[in-house]
């Protein structure tokens, strides 16, 4: 077992090396000067929030839903929908990312806010049924059904008994979409209109002269967000955990 | 379950700040006299930087957006998918894709009423093979392709000024070291330029002979790198194939790098300024053309990227250190044994498959 | 009828218009053929598909799928063992390692890549990791790494310690433990895993491109040099028809001998 812990901490170490390359990158004050007078990576950043936000929040609800549909369905048919909710990861992007703009023509739409949620939206669904599909497996019929014998109507029992327990999946696959929204280039560069710049497209379109330290920054801003919030919860549960009678 | 707070209060922080960035935008926006006219632009990254797009915005009540691409061909494939109504007002193709646009009616002809900046462009500019009149292109940058020569890995080539493709691609001493631009006409160009063949009459035994050359020789070659920069500035090559003006950017700050045109030649390329045939803002496209290459706009352009303009008056202004740079303003001589890529249509196919065939091997 | 089953309509329409109709067109463009242009006429022609069973384009396909299997089995053998530490850990402590694994991903993929890269032009052990094979492995691992860890860690997590304690107690050695033990508990998440790792590495292409730097062609390249540079339609689109019949053939396959299995089993 000692072994083994060394062992993960070699690995965590390989993992956090670059990261520490976008640290020290990122945490100098030129960095951060250029960052703010950077309008348009501000721009594609936000844009970037904003995106992905709505995209975790649709996939999510919609990726719920199909949870609870897939057990009330024959084994088979259930075997066969998931099936064809991997065929996504199987794709390469850039297959979708043309694939998806040619559609949107014959459709009418043109490339705007609209198309990109779409198409951020169906290459995150899959991900997020996946998560959810072994959360709504878990879930113990014995307090929703004791909630129903008690009165509560449908929407009561989704509310407080099945919900609290499929929040740990549903942060999942949210968190899952968001991040994978936020990340996305390829399928992003095909669908967009001009008047959407997000983060990587703007990051792509600066790779070839060099990535300016304003791109690191930002990282570093991210990064301290993230960890500023784990800490943040660690402690909370430390003392919400003592508050406890 | 602390993960999941985590990163629920993650998300939401994530929120918060995207709302806090709302805010400067919203204190340099001054309301304008009149709503703004739209310019769009679809191109290069080192083109034009914030600075100058804001500068012009400004000048001319109008506002510039700008979408980036990497290359040619993946700026075509996105026009082609967008069909006639780009929405671009505005793009930079190089000189063959110019020619190819304009074979599939992309490129609206040019009215040069409107371009009274011609009148400040060098004569041989003003007609090329590609676009012969200028009918749909005006050029903005015109760079060459040499190569980058890093004395720190190849001390024996400090201070050279003359370099032989075929003593880079046959003396052992290179042996991995070099690297070449990760564009087939590119590399073709230099083979068939040493073997004294010329793209505008090549046939497919040419073609063959050239990458057969290559195959022979491809021990020497490290790779194909999608982006020479980091390759250049990483200390990954001692000679690498790249652009004038990424060379001159890279030796601002690394002394070691020297930049020379190969003595059997070199491809010399432009990218230009053309208008799609459905733009919506014609007008503005040609005030930005007429505001970026008038004396003083190609003048910052060249002090800034590196490559020269077809502005002659810019270019008597200019100060010494550039106008005599070899780099930026290579001599007669040396244009001579320059020669523009052409897209061969006729040979794309082969050229295709000898090019996956070279990388495969 | 189950109301629940009304629920299904979202997944229905995304199956019908987001992920069906995109394909069929993929499927139809690689019917179809190009001009010197590069306009597609359609139709029902072969020639792209064709055009693939040239030993040259086979020769990518198989170089990919080598650079895949090999990536694949690196990864599973890097993330068992760490997915085992992070198992016999408790809930709450697991959950810090696997947020300590999971914190340098909080950043861009494309950042954190090129990051990745400056490592590696610091030549680690002395050797030179960018132009090379082992580079290319090396990012993938880096880069897959989690997507291996989370499902097999999650496996893992089922195999209460009893179990290894007893096999230990009756004298297994380690080795006996994990083949014996471990193994037949774990093995379809670990196929499952396999494939979650090994089908999108084959349509990799920014890592072979940016680490390998261009030195050979991936089957992820290719396409990309196929759409985007020669606007070979046709052909990139046959290529991708062939690489998603392919996945089905595994997942089937895959489906179909672990359920055998379990029917052996029991």
């Amino acid at each position: 077992m000692k072994a083994l812990k060394i062992y993960f901490w070699a690995l965590l170490a390989f993992l956090w090396a670059p990261l520490f390359v976008v640290l020290v990158k990122g945490s100098t004050l030129t960095a951060f000067e250029k960052l703010l007078h950077n309008s348009e990576v501000i721009q594609a950043f936000r844009s970037s929030l904003v995106l992905a936000a709505a995209t975790a929040v649709i996939s999510t609800v919609l990726g719920l839903a199909t949870a609870f549909a897939l057990p009330a369905f024959p084994p088979r048919l259930r075997r066969i929908f998931t099936g064809s909710l991997l065929l996504p990861l199987v794709l390469p992007e850039i297959a979708f990312g043309i694939a998806y703009l040619v559609w949107y023509q014959q459709l009418g739409l043109a490339p705007g806010w609209f198309t990109l949620l779409l198409s951020h939206f169906a290459f995150t669904f899959c991900f997020v049924v996946l998560v959810l599909k072994t959360s709504v497996a878990k879930i113990d019929h014995s307090l929703s059904d004791s909630a129903r014998d008690l009165g509560a109507g449908s929407w009561g029992v989704f509310r407080h008994a099945l919900l609290p327990q499929l929040m740990p999946g549903i942060v999942a696959g949210a968190m899952m979409a968001f991040s994978l929204s936020l990340d996305d280039f390829l399928i992003t560069f095909f669908v967009k209109g001009i008047d959407q710049l997000t983060l990587p497209v703007k990051i792509y379109s600066m790779m070839h002269l060099r990535l300016g330290p304003e791109i690191y920054a930002l990282s570093v801003v991210l990064f301290a967000i993230s960890l500023i919030s784990v800490i943040f919860t660690q402690l909370w549960y430390a003392t919400s955990h003592r508050s406890r009678p | 379950m602390v993960r999941n707070l985590a990163s629920l209060s993650t998300l939401a922080c994530f929120l918060l700040l995207s709302a806090c960035t709302k805010a400067p935008e919203a204190s340099t926006s001054a309301a304008p006299a009149a709503a703004p006219a739209e310019l769009r632009i679809f191109t290069w990254s080192e083109y034009f930087d914030d600075e100058f797009l804001r500068a012009f915005s400004e000048r001319n009540n109008i506002k510039v957006k700008a979408d980036y691409f990497s290359n040619n061909e993946e700026m075509l494939a996105k026009l082609q998918l967008l069909g006639k109504d780009s929405g671009y007002d505005l793009i930079l193709p190089s000189d063959y894709m110019v020619r190819t646009l304009v074979e599939m009616n992309m490129l609206q002809p040019l009215d040069k009423a409107k371009l009274p900046v011609l009148a400040e462009f060098e004569a041989e500019a003003l007609n090329p093979d590609y676009d012969p009149g200028l009918k749909f292109s005006v050029p903005l940058a015109v760079g060459a392709t040499g190569i980058a020569v890093n004395t720190k890995l190849l001390p024996k080539l400090s201070g050279v000024k003359e370099l032989r493709w075929t003593e880079i691609l046959e003396n052992p001493a290179y042996r991995g070291k070099i690297t070449m631009l990760d564009d087939p006409k590119e590399v073709l160009q230099v083979v068939l330029i040493i073997q004294g063949k010329k793209i505008t009459t090549a046939t497919e035994a040419d073609v063959k002979e050239a990458f057969a050359y290559l195959k022979q020789h491809k021990g020497q070659i490290k790779g194909f790198p999608s982006e020479t920069r980091p390759v250049v500035e990483a200390d990954e090559c001692g000679i690498c194939m790249i652009y004038s003006g990424d060379a001159l950017s890279v030796a601002k700050e690394k002394k070691e790098i020297h930049f020379v045109l190969p003595s059997e030649g070199a491809t010399i390329w432009t990218d230009n300024l053309a208008i799609p045939t459905n733009a919506r803002n014609v007008d503005g496209a040609y005030k930005f053309v007429n505001d970026l290459l008038a004396e003083a706009g190609a003048k910052s352009f060249t002090q800034r990227t590196g490559y020269r303009t077809a502005n002659k008056k810019a270019r008597a202004s200019l100060p010494k250190e550039i106008t005599e740079n070899r780099v930026i303003y290579p001599t007669l001589e040396d244009r001579k044994k320059m020669s523009f890529l052409v897209h061969r249509k006729d040979l794309a196919a082969l050229i295709d498959r000898e090019w996956a065939l070279l990388k495969s091997q | 009828m189950d109301r629940r089953r009304l629920l299904i309509i979202p997944y229905a329409l995304w199956l019908l218009g987001l992920l069906a109709a995109p394909f069929t067109l993929i499927l139809i463009a690689s019917f179809a053929q190009k001009d010197d242009l590069g306009l597609l006429h359609y139709g029902l022609h072969f020639d792209s598909y064709a055009q693939l069973f040239d030993p040259l384009y086979f020769q990518i396909f198989l170089r990919t799928l080598l650079m895949a299997t090999l990536h694949s089995v690196l990864t599973l053998l890097v993330a068992y063992p760490a997915a085992f530490f992070l198992s016999r850990l408790p809930r709450k402590e697991a959950a810090f390692y696997l947020t300590l694994l999971l914190v340098p991903f909080w950043t861009n993929y494309l950042i954190r890549l090129l990051a990745f890269m400056d490592v590696l032009r610091l030549q680690p052990f002395g050797i030179e990791w960018t132009f090379q094979f082992h580079g290319i492995l090396a990012a993938m691992l880096y880069n897959y790494l989690p997507f291996a860890v989370l499902p097999l860690y999650s496996a893992l997590e089922k195999v209460p310690s009893s179990v290894i304690e007893a096999a230990q107690d009756l004298g297994a050695s380690r080795r006996k433990v994990l083949t014996k033990v471990l193994w037949p508990m774990t093995r379809r998440p670990v196929t499952a895993t396999f494939l979650l790792v090994f089908i999108p590495a084959l349509g990799e292409f920014l890592i072979p491109v940016l680490v390998g730097g261009g030195q050979n062609f991936y089957l992820g390249s290719f396409l990309q040099q196929q759409f985007l540079t020669f606007r070979n339609w046709p052909l990139g689109s046959a290529a991708i028809s062939l690489l998603v019949l392919l996945a089905i053939l595994m997942l089937l396959f895959s489906g179909k001998a672990l359920a055998e299995e379990e029917e052996m089993a029991t």
